[in-house]
């Protein structure tokens, strides 16, 4: 059986895109400090507060452990999305097979 | 992209633990209430933890010239509600703040309440009104994850906004500095985790429509028609 959608539901796809163009119309006139060549966001932060209150801001913690260089800390991202991925693959690749074998 | 360490000065950082503490813990309760029941559930939450585990390591290069990630937390939110999806989000922001030194466990209050909390709560408020609304199932899972994704680095804008409020025009010139910076580098991800959590859905959906039966996220077959 087909059902159309209700009045709310072409309400919420409004709400959803005049959400967004707020988003775009309120920051159109901000200056974002670059971070340059494609670095995380969070180091953006770090100049915007400075730009922001006037000063510079010094963390008052610094991390237990940091990743010692570039090549490390790639090395976690990529180690933690593949724990991710088997985990994922595993759940898809064994209903796969369950579902393939029954038809058998 | 969440709050870096020591970068939620007092009171902020005890402010945002002390309202994220009581969900995680109200969440753990609902998580282990739901496994009692039906021990045949673990592998589907082992599922949307392992999701949102790749999205939040994916760093994406943006329209904005820097690189953010994905949240992936709108699977869970979708399938078990926001409170248990808080316990898969601290999961993955403690594995990030120790491991990575993403985030941090000082502000790990905060990244829990916007990525853990406010995330999933808008994801799963949407379904729920897509749901009723009779709106395309995949086009109610990619606007849930869409919108819950969003919501997260709003959050985030917020709660820097709180903390650093702009010499001249207070919290709201500082929410929109930093709305600037992450909600304009987040729309491009936003619309990538909903694609890619609508995929998944769909292959659940092929695979194993009795868990989504079982969670409610569908209906039984015969009535199917209504969320189809």
């Amino acid at each position: 059986m087909k059902t159309t959608m209700k009045p709310t539901g072409y309400l919420i796809i409004f709400i959803s895109i005049s959400f967004l163009l707020m988003l775009v119309y309120i920051t159109a006139d901000q200056h974002v400090p670059q971070a340059g060549e494609w670095k995380a966001g969070d180091t953006q932060i770090v100049s915007q507060i400075g730009v922001i209150t006037g000063n510079e801001y010094k963390p008052w913690f610094e991390p237990i452990w940091a990743p010692p260089n570039s090549e490390i800390e790639t090395f976690l991202f990529s180690l933690q999305a593949a724990i991710g991925a088997i985990i994922v693959g595993y759940f898809i690749g064994y209903n796969k097979g369950k579902k393939e074998a029954s038809k058998m | 992209m969440h709050i870096a360490e020591g970068f939620l000065p007092h009171p902020w950082w005890e402010i945002w633990f002390g309202l994220s503490i009581p969900v995680v813990a109200y969440g753990i309760w609902k998580l282990k209430k739901a496994i009692r029941e039906d021990p045949a559930l673990k592998p589907t939450l082992a599922l949307a933890g392992a999701f949102a585990f790749v999205l939040s390591a994916l760093k994406i290069p943006s329209v904005t010239g820097s690189c953010s990630h994905p949240t992936g937390t709108g699977l869970g939110a979708i399938m078990f509600g926001p409170a248990i999806t808080s316990v898969l989000g601290s999961i993955v922001l403690l594995f990030q703040a120790l491991l990575l030194a993403h985030g941090g466990i000082t502000t790990l209050g905060a990244n829990i309440f916007s990525m853990g909390i406010v995330g999933p709560i808008i994801a799963w408020f949407v379904y729920v009104a897509c749901v009723k609304s009779r709106m395309n199932f995949y086009a109610t899972i990619f606007l849930a994850a869409f919108l819950g994704d969003m919501a997260t680095y709003v959050t985030t804008s917020v709660q820097l906004a709180l903390a650093f409020p702009a010499a001249t025009g207070g919290v709201i010139a500082s929410f929109k500095a930093f709305l600037a910076i992450f909600s304009i580098t987040q729309i491009p991800l936003a619309i990538i985790e909903g694609i890619v959590t609508a995929s998944l859905f769909k292959y659940i959906k092929d695979l194993r429509p009795d868990i989504l039966i079982k969670l409610k996220v569908i209906e039984a077959p015969v009535s199917e028609g209504i969320v189809q």
